[in-house]
């Protein structure tokens, strides 16, 4: 059930990120890696890591550059967070809107790099570390309300710790 | 010291990320294979999307259709309701005038049992025929006004005595009529000027032999009148105001916004201390307003009778009866 939850809002993602009004410039939150951040949250480390390549492989479908790197990112990104999250006890609004904001902007930073030196285009420039940052804290915003939003409405949505664990 | 086993989540991501620079060597045309089929796959959620904000915007035009209609409606109804009461406002002044003239024929019906004698009255009222001398139909200048109204103005002028000027006579403004009486037929500032039962204006300035009329439409006019309405049957007395002139026409100020007004009710003379105990005509409303949240209408009047197409007027005097006065010194020892 949770799975199919996903899926769909994986394709939700998908088609936001892909919507028409979302080319017009300006920064927007990555409805992708706050997919992936509600699943580090809410599913055990294996079945995180499974999302999180998924999401990379969407994400490098809508990326200039070779498919693949936002895969193995994805995957190692999701094993970490969820690693990091259970051995801290990470449970509360705060330590979300810090997983979805390092999990979008260290993305952005690694994943982009990678592309270019693909491509032979310049590894690194400040305003891709601007535009990384920025839409990271964006993503991290957006994660923290619909968390409070979700958590006030619906109480129980997540696993425990220990059921994850 | 044991060796930990390698956790699942571990090992899925060592092998996405194996399959995940396998993929990297992919070749180009397959990516973009790929590419293709994970945009086409977004398309169907385009169009929902599309659809639901067609929808949302239909419904909220709809939304706003709908209430602009009922606030149409609202409007109408509100207007159709103020139609009502004015016509039930009317109606009951007619009502009330109606019982006014039932109360007056009571009390002259049916009289007190006390004999009362009939006594004249204390003033009378006549009327001096006059001719108008000069008449430029200026606009009603306030200043060369205020020369013949003979204000607190001084001058001098290049003519004297060997031109056959003397004093207490008139300087004469080109803009103001003259009539062919003065101080030698007892008239006197301020008197009411009458073509026919019309008020034209009042007497301005006073000179030994003529005088200078100040018609309703001069800036400096100021009167009390009053608005009547007449109906099929009888005619009905309405609000109070003060009548002043603007340069071109004249203006009915300080009329309460409770009081009904409508363009034709005629502007007359304060019904109940008219001279000679009838009301004059002053003139006709032509344009009445009133303002949200405005203190008072805002009514233009027409006068009823053009001064510059009159060449005889008449001069309403009031003065003590006679009669009276004679009594008194019968009386007298």
């Amino acid at each position: 059930m949770r799975h199919i939850l996903f899926l769909t809002l994986a394709y939700t993602a998908l088609v936001l990120e892909t919507a028409p009004w979302t080319r017009g410039g300006g920064a927007l939150p990555s409805s992708l890696w706050l997919v992936a951040a509600a699943a580090i949250w809410t599913m055990p480390g294996s079945r995180a890591v499974l999302w999180c390549a998924l999401l990379g492989f969407l994400s490098d479908c809508l990326a200039n550059g070779p498919i693949g790197i936002g895969v193995a990112l994805g995957a190692v990104l999701g094993w970490l967070f969820s690693a990091v999250r259970l051995q801290g006890r990470l449970d509360s609004a705060p330590a979300f809107f810090l997983l979805t904001l390092s999990l979008t902007t260290i993305f952005a930073l690694t994943a982009e790099p990678a592309r270019r030196l693909f491509e032979r285009a310049g590894p690194f420039s400040v305003a891709l570390l601007q535009g990384a940052i920025g839409r990271g804290c964006l993503t991290g915003l957006a994660g923290v309300i619909l968390f409070i939003g979700i958590r006030s409405v619906l109480p129980r949505t997540s696993p425990s710790l220990d059921e994850l664990a | 010291m044991t060796e930990e086993p390698a956790s699942p989540g571990r090992f899925l991501a060592v092998v996405c990320s194996l399959a995940g620079a396998a993929a990297c060597c992919l070749p180009a045309t397959l990516a973009d294979r790929l590419r293709s089929g994970v945009r086409d796959a977004a398309a169907p959620g385009h169009i929902a999307l599309t659809t639901a904000r067609q929808t949302m915007d239909r419904y909220w035009r709809t939304q706003r259709a709908t209430q602009q209609q009922a606030d149409a409606d609202r409007i109408v109804e509100l207007e159709r309701q103020v139609a009502e009461l004015t016509r039930q406002s009317l109606q009951w002044q007619t009502r009330a005038a109606t019982l006014a003239t039932d109360l007056d024929r009571a009390r002259t019906e049916h009289p007190l049992t006390i004999a009362s004698k009939p006594t004249q009255p204390l003033l009378i009222a006549d009327a001096l025929e006059a001719r108008v001398l000069s008449w430029e139909g200026g606009r009603g200048d306030a200043e060369t006004a205020g020369i013949a109204a003979g204000e607190s103005w001084r001058a001098v002028l290049d003519r004297g005595r060997d031109r056959g000027v003397h004093s207490e006579e008139l300087v004469l403004a080109a803009n103001e009529p003259v009539v062919d009486l003065g101080a030698d037929q007892r008239v006197e500032a301020d008197q009411p000027v009458l073509a026919g039962r019309s008020i034209v204006g009042r007497i301005g300035a006073v000179g030994a032999w003529t005088s200078t009329i100040q018609p309703l439409t001069s800036p400096k006019f100021r009167g009390h009148a009053q608005l009547i309405r007449s109906s099929s049957d009888q005619t009905v007395e309405g609000a109070s105001g003060v009548l002043s002139g603007t340069g071109t026409g004249c203006r009915l100020e300080f009329v309460a916004p409770t009081e009904p007004v409508r363009v034709g009710d005629l502007v007359v003379t304060p019904v109940r201390q008219s001279p000679g105990g009838e009301p004059l005509l002053f003139g006709r409303v032509t344009r009445a307003e009133l303002a949200p949240g405005a203190s008072h209408w805002s009514i233009e009047v027409e006068p009823a009778c053009d001064l510059s197409k009159t060449s005889r007027v008449s001069i309403l005097r009031i003065h003590l009866n006679s009669r009276r006065a004679a009594a008194m010194a019968e009386r007298t020892p």
